[in-house]
């Protein structure tokens, strides 16, 4: 057993098969009442691995393939060419389907049914036993806080409320692989809040979550794993998509005796030197430390210390432009 | 407790199916008390409202409307077997069919007893004829629901239903049916494959015998079953790409 100090994971899963595999995923969607020329290429030898206890976002302009992607993991559509593997099992296969859990963007639910006759309803389909499903269905509205509008018809429901009870359907059967399609679309701060520490604890468990959202703040919470899309295809994976760690470290000082202190680092690590502020490049957030103490240990009298880093929005700009 | 869950949904997807249920008796009703119809001029009437009509309503966006709304997909993201999803809906529209023939039954028989003291003639040998028809639209209902979205379904069937009409009618002109092989021969394709009007009416009136009738029984069943592959095979082909696209 080997411990990862990866932030995206808390115990030793390298030992197991990747939960989501995808390799070589081709999808055109085609329209026989359209000539060939105008067919959609959605998916472009799309290859890459979820493991279990890794939350991937992701991310991407609108038509980059994020939902198209979604549905092969899911098996809702077919690829044109490729394959997809949930758990080692094709996606429509039953086998995949146990450990799968999906939430769709806009959840719809039928209309005259109360929220708990709707987890009723999805629980029976888990195979569960009447009293197994009972149990089942309190859990889920207890975890999900859905007690105040269990009984009220899902026609009234808003957005918020449609979004909690999808979650609840989706983690019903404890899956191995999540899906979630912008699941806090329409939840108050409260609810998201909820919903973040609910992944983190599934991924805890050691559930596989690709979320793709445009809340790029609230994925950045989540994971530092992303997976750029652009045009159908991955523009970068895993840690190449993440923020870049390295950063500008502005240190505020009284002057005296700045520009000795300012000295003790490279000159190439020093961009900027103000009367009462330097900015240093820094690598990453050990090197902040080590910066300090340096810049401390030389006489500096240090009044502030701000890091400035790449956020997931810079990096998705970035992506962007380079994708572009 | 799957299945139950499954077969009640179909009872209580649309609030119009109930008052379809409850509102289709009262017609029966009040046509029979305002003309009093003679021989099996009633029978035939409730033959084809229960028999064509019901079903199309019962079945309008049966998987259509999961398919519109992204329903089907959350659906197919748990561990049933899809076919399961299909099998349970038609079974479903057909325990309506049944259960609101029955109610129809026992209406019709107290009903008439109550005004003039008789009842209707052949009353159960067409509910009978209905509830195989019913199962028959239902079936092809169900399968048109797995390709066309929401309601069109059953909006598509009723606009097929009047053209086959009309075709048939065309076809039964004397010029064309008895000095055109081929137009016989498209009658007889038209009576074997599509819902069984001709046949079932025929059971009814017991023109043919009793061996006719079976043969009448198995030859719906057979329509039903067929059209329900014909769903099942469609609904493992058919992709659910998310909702919009």
């Amino acid at each position: 057993m080997r411990l990862q100090t990866d932030t995206t994971t808390v115990r030793d899963i390298d030992t197991q098969p990747a939960a989501v595999k995808c390799e070589g995923l081709v999808k055109v969607y085609t329209n026989p009442f359209v000539s060939r020329a105008k067919f959609v290429c959605a998916l472009q030898e799309v290859s890459l691995s979820v493991r279990r206890g890794q939350i991937v976002g992701l991310i991407g302009p609108n038509g980059a393939g994020k939902s198209t992607l979604l549905s092969l993991m899911g098996g809702f559509i077919r690829p044109t060419r490729g394959r997809v593997a949930l758990c080692g099992h094709p996606p429509r296969s039953r086998a995949a389907r146990r450990s799968l859990g999906y939430m769709p963007e806009h959840p719809a639910f039928v209309g005259r049914y109360s929220a708990r006759a709707v987890l009723r309803y999805h629980a029976a389909l888990l195979g569960l036993s009447v009293e197994a499903v009972a149990c089942q269905v309190d859990q889920s509205i207890e975890q999900l806080q859905m007690q105040d509008f269990a009984d009220r018809a899902c026609a009234e429901f808003s957005q918020g409320m449609k979004q909690r009870l999808a979650l609840a359907i989706a983690i019903m059967n404890d899956p191995h692989v999540l899906l979630l399609d912008e699941p806090s679309n329409g939840l108050d701060p409260m609810g998201i809040i909820q919903l973040r520490e609910l992944l983190i604890r599934l991924r805890h468990a050691g559930t596989a979550i690709v979320v793709s959202s445009h809340r790029l703040g609230e994925l950045e919470k989540l994971t530092s794993t992303y997976l750029f899309m652009h045009r159908g295809r991955i523009v970068s994976f895993a840690d190449g998509t993440a923020p870049r760690r390295d950063g500008r470290l502005h240190v505020g000082f009284i002057p005296d005796g700045a520009g000795s202190a300012g000295r003790v680092l490279p000159s190439a690590r020093v961009l900027d030197a103000g009367e009462s502020e330097l900015v240093i490049a820094v690598e990453d957030s050990e090197d902040v430390a080590e910066t300090v103490g340096t810049l401390v240990r030389s006489g500096m009298r240090v009044t502030s210390v701000r890091l400035e880093r790449e956020t997931i929005e810079d990096a998705f700009v970035r992506l962007c432009n380079e994708g572009a | 407790m799957r299945a139950y869950e499954l077969l009640k949904e179909t009872f209580c997807r649309k609030l119009y199916i109930w008052m379809v249920h409850l509102s289709w008796p009262v017609f029966y009703g009040l046509v029979y008390v305002l003309f009093r119809p003679e021989g099996d001029r009633f029978g035939q009437l409730v033959w084809t409202c229960s028999g064509c009509f019901l079903p199309l309503l019962l079945s309008a966006g049966i998987i259509g409307d999961d398919v519109a709304s992204g329903r089907i997909r959350v659906l197919m993201a748990k561990p049933i077997w899809l076919g399961e999803l299909y099998v349970y809906r038609l079974v479903g529209l057909s325990l309506q069919g049944a259960v609101h023939l029955v109610l129809v039954f026992v209406l019709l028989l107290v009903l008439p007893g109550l005004i003039d003291g008789r009842g209707v003639e052949n009353l159960g040998a067409w509910l009978l004829a209905a509830w195989l028809l019913f199962n028959v639209w239902a079936a092809l209902s169900t399968s048109v629901s797995v390709l066309v979205v929401r309601g069109y379904n059953s909006l598509f069937l009723f606009i097929s239903l009047v053209f086959v009409f009309l075709v048939v009618d065309l076809l039964r002109l004397p010029i064309l049916k008895f000095h055109h092989a081929w137009a016989k021969t498209i009658l007889d394709v038209l009576k074997y494959t599509c819902p069984p009007f001709v046949l079932l009416s025929q059971f009814v009136t017991g023109e043919d015998g009793a061996l006719s009738t079976v043969g009448v029984i198995a030859h719906s069943f057979l329509l039903t079953l067929i059209y329900g592959g014909i769903g099942l095979f469609l609904l493992h082909r058919r992709q659910f790409p998310s909702v919009g696209r």
